[in-house]
């Protein structure tokens, strides 16, 4: 029977209350990360096993109210009130009362058993903050635990509640917030019409129900208008609400919101003693120095160079022993095995598909460690502040900077960083901005073709203008979007300077362990299909009659007599040769054949065709893509000089279809990586939908402009 | 009473360093909602703080509790001025506990205030 020995607890708090915290040190590194059921709100859920009980932790999203405008509310509250944990640990940041009652208000009008835990104990001491807990427990009818998370102080009490509760030798004893007459009238009346509705199915507190209608709650509204006794509900309301209007003066959504803060100014006015005036804190002076006017957004700046150059420059050295590491693996494993198709599965498909999954994970780590340190610090929130004026030009929130940066790094942690953005109108425009910040993976692509295309004194320049191109693209399809799917649903900027903390190490390498699990459990197996897939369609179907002539080609140099360097540069050109007629009847090779008509007008011919649909494995492989059609070998690189002299001396091109190819790559739909975790991120397909056709669509167009307008010019 | 006393206005104009009175709010859905669950009631009192180097949002000092809003959602909400910030135009008596920005500035740089400024006396 252990289901009777196990106990489920939920904890609700403010964000910054030291609710994660706590919940860490509760359950320690007994925890994984989820998602909440068709929503992109992260579940934390762990267990500690205490006096012969097992208990369950689900630890809800931060929230300041519970009303039904954000997913984190409605998420925090359908949990409490549909599952029905065993108890609630309202978590109560001890030196923000005020602030963090008002969600106890709102916990207490659902009825239902919790306890407070009332964190950050050991600063409420060091403040000299004398507060009165039995009488504040007796005016809010719960128990109060003071805890410190970051002193580990208070949890053996909370454990001990918490079993003591479930073993009954204490017992809650839920306590109803006390209105206005007036309130309490239309409240009662509406709980009593509730409750005579016999076949209303709903195991919601009617009197929860009934306030939650005169604050206009949208899922409450829903709840009931389908329902007969919407009507008698309806005339009630419509019969009332004027008198009372006139009566108070407000209306009863703002009439509820101030007597639930009159109530905790009287609570906190009888049990809270604050020793005179408040001082200038740390969190002050750092203020005074990091947002000001000034030096705010150097500061800014600085920050975020910091974090770029650490994710990517810093990200660069294990990437690259992650990739020799593969490497080495690839060439010992050819060499012990023959050379055959099993072999070359395994190779150049499964171990490179496995390395291609691996090398994301420094910039992940790296670029999640700072995003913990920004948050936990209480940073973000200052960032945020300091730009949100410049990205709500384009209708974007403060915190969708991060992400977008992270973009010209790469987009696959980029797209992870928009976790940061609570708003899914902020978030899912940012998601589908990202991919126009050229990542890292296209210079190889731009360096190559500005190479054989522009004078060296030009280079500088057009790499510069390809970036603020992308950019300006970016930014224009932002206000598109937020003009046309999103209109009207941008959220209010109502954001809390929280006040500066030092994380902890065990938060911060919770952070980053639950983000490099998510990113592999999630990511890596399609991922890993898609690159053995691609590989497949490069190399496969073979053709033996190819094989076959260049075999007596072989033969016929080696019959030759030739000096021994001859012969094997002979070879080597026989089998480049090769190699491009192979990859030229590939499935690869005939869908980019296939898209010519399509290019056509963007000056492309089937080969830059053929380069840009493997491009969709990762961005650089175009370069060794075009290097293995001119028969250069699949080694080339945008350094290498012969495929830079076959692009300049091939008729077919110029700086037109140069830059035009350039614009085109910078556009068009990220690597595969990049889309499996858009996917993963956007949660739903028609988003994947629309971000596969909007980068190509606007590639298209864009590259059609350019390339005319070049032609113009030149 | 003082002429301070009549200074009404909307949030998004208070100049930094200022202390406020709540009288209500504008705003409608969301919005509202937000404000309201942040306490932006009637009768809160409030310190205008800072504004963010590039002029929006706003941070505001709600007892110790520090809030920003972007200059469209303060437009919402209506405030009466109980206070005076650190450097009145006027040279009217130095309340200041405001933090960091409104502390030892020229007045040049307090291009914010658009209060009715009636304190002549």
């Amino acid at each position: 029977m252990t289901s009777s020995k196990e106990i489920r607890v939920a904890l609700a708090g403010n964000p910054n209350s030291g609710k994660t915290s706590l919940f860490n040190v509760l359950v320690g590194s007994n925890q994984r990360v989820g998602n909440f059921t068709g929503v992109t709100v992260e579940k934390y859920e762990g267990f500690r096993k205490y006096r012969g009980y097992k208990i369950r932790f689900t630890d809800l999203p931060g929230t300041y109210s519970l009303s039904a405008y954000s997913p984190e509310e409605r998420v925090a509250r359908n949990f409490i009130l549909t599952e029905k944990p065993d108890l609630v640990i309202h978590v109560v940041d001890g030196t923000n009362l005020e602030r963090n009652l008002y969600l106890t208000t709102q916990i207490m009008d659902l009825h239902i058993p919790f306890v407070i835990a009332l964190n950050m104990y050991d600063e409420v001491k060091e403040k000299n903050i004398h507060i009165d807990l039995t009488h504040l427990e007796r005016l809010l009818g719960a128990h109060i635990v003071p805890t410190s998370a970051v002193e580990k102080t208070g949890i053996q009490d909370l454990l001990d509640h918490i079993v003591d509760t479930r073993e009954g030798t204490i017992t809650f004893r839920p306590h109803k917030l006390q209105y206005s007459q007036e309130l309490n009238k239309l409240i009662n009346d509406l709980e009593t019409i509730l409750s005579r509705a016999k076949d209303l199915n709903t195991t919601l507190p009617h009197s929860w129900l009934g306030t939650k209608l005169l604050e206009n709650d949208k899922e409450v509204y829903k709840l009931l208008r389908d329902h007969p006794i919407w009507i008698t509900l309806n005339q009630y309301l419509s019969k009332h609400l004027e008198p009372f209007k006139h009566l108070t003066g407000n209306d009863p959504e703002i009439q509820l919101t101030e007597e639930r803060y009159a109530f905790i100014r009287g609570a906190l006015a009888e049990t809270v003693q604050f020793p005179g005036k408040r001082k200038r804190d740390l969190t002050d002076i750092l203020d005074t120095i990091l947002i000001n006017r000034f030096t705010g957004l150097p500061i800014f700046a600085l920050i975020m160079y910091l974090i770029f150059t650490a994710t990517f420059r810093l990200g660069e050295y294990p990437m690259i022993w992650i990739e020799n590491f593969f490497t080495w693996i690839s060439i010992g494993l050819k060499d012990i095995l023959p050379e055959t198709l099993f072999r070359s599965i395994l190779v150049d498909g499964i171990i490179a598909g496995v390395g291609g999954v691996l090398v994301f994970l420094p910039n992940i780590l790296i670029l999640f460690l700072g995003i913990s340190l920004l948050e936990g610090t209480g940073y973000m929130a200052r960032a945020a502040f300091v730009v949100d004026k410049i990205m709500h030009r384009v209708g974007l929130h403060g915190k969708s900077f991060i992400p977008m940066l992270t973009g010209f790094g790469c987009s696959v942690p980029a797209f992870m960083a928009t976790r940061t953005l609570k708003n899914d109108a902020d978030r899912i425009t940012t998601l589908l901005i990202i991919p126009f910040m050229s990542c890292g993976a296209k210079l190889p692509v731009y360096t190559l073709l500005i190479g054989a295309f522009f004078p060296a004194h030009h280079a500088g320049k057009v790499l510069f203008g390809i970036y603020i191109f992308g950019i300006l693209v970016a930014l224009g399809s932002a206000g598109f979007f937020k003009k046309t799917l999103f209109k009207g649903e941008s959220e209010p900027f109502v954001m809390e300077l929280p006040p500066y903390r030092l994380p902890t190490m065990q938060s911060l390498l919770l952070q980053m362990w639950h983000k490099a699990r998510m990113y592999i459990r999630k990511a890596a197996t399609v991922i890993l299909a898609a690159s053995i897939l691609i590989w497949f369609a490069g190399n496969f179907p073979k053709d033996n009659s190819i094989t076959q002539n260049m075999d007596v080609l072989k033969t016929q140099i080696q019959e030759k007599n030739l000096s021994p360097l001859e012969t094997s540069q002979a070879l080597k050109k026989i089998e480049a040769k090769e190699e491009a007629l192979q990859f030229e009847q590939s499935y690869a090779a005939r869908l980019g054949k296939a898209l010519e008509p399509a290019i056509k007008p963007l000056g492309f011919d089937w080969r830059i065709g053929v380069a840009l649909v493997s491009g969709i494995a990762a961005k650089e492989v175009v370069v060794s893509t075009m290097g293995t059609i001119y028969s250069i070998g699949n080694q080339a690189t945008e350094e290498s000089v012969s495929l830079r002299e076959h692009l300049r001396n091939d008729p077919a091109y110029n700086a037109a279809v140069g830059l035009a190819l350039m614009v085109f790559v910078l556009l068009y739909v990220p690597c595969i990586a990049a889309t499996v975790i858009f996917h993963r991120e956007a949660g739903a397909f028609k988003w994947t939908f629309l971000y596969f056709f909007y980068t190509i669509g606007v590639a298209w167009i864009m590259t059609f402009l350019v390339y005319r307008l070049m032609n113009l010019i030149l | 009473m003082r002429a301070s006393e009549t200074m009404e206005g909307t949030l998004d104009l208070a100049r930094c360093g200022t202390l406020l009175e709540v009288l209500g709010i504008y705003a409608e859905g969301e919005i509202r909602r937000r404000l309201l669950d942040m306490g932006l009631v009637k009768g809160a009192r409030i310190r205008v703080i800072r504004k963010a180097p590039l002029g929006d949002p706003v941070e505001i000092d709600m007892n110790g509790f520090f809030l920003t809003l972007r200059l469209e959602e303060a437009k919402t909400v209506k405030v009466r001025l109980l206070e005076a910030g650190p450097f009145h135009r006027h040279g009217g008596p130095h309340h200041g506990r405001g933090r960091g920005m409104g502390r030892g500035r020229h007045r040049w740089f307090h291009r914010f205030i658009r209060f009715p400024e009636t304190d002549h006396s």
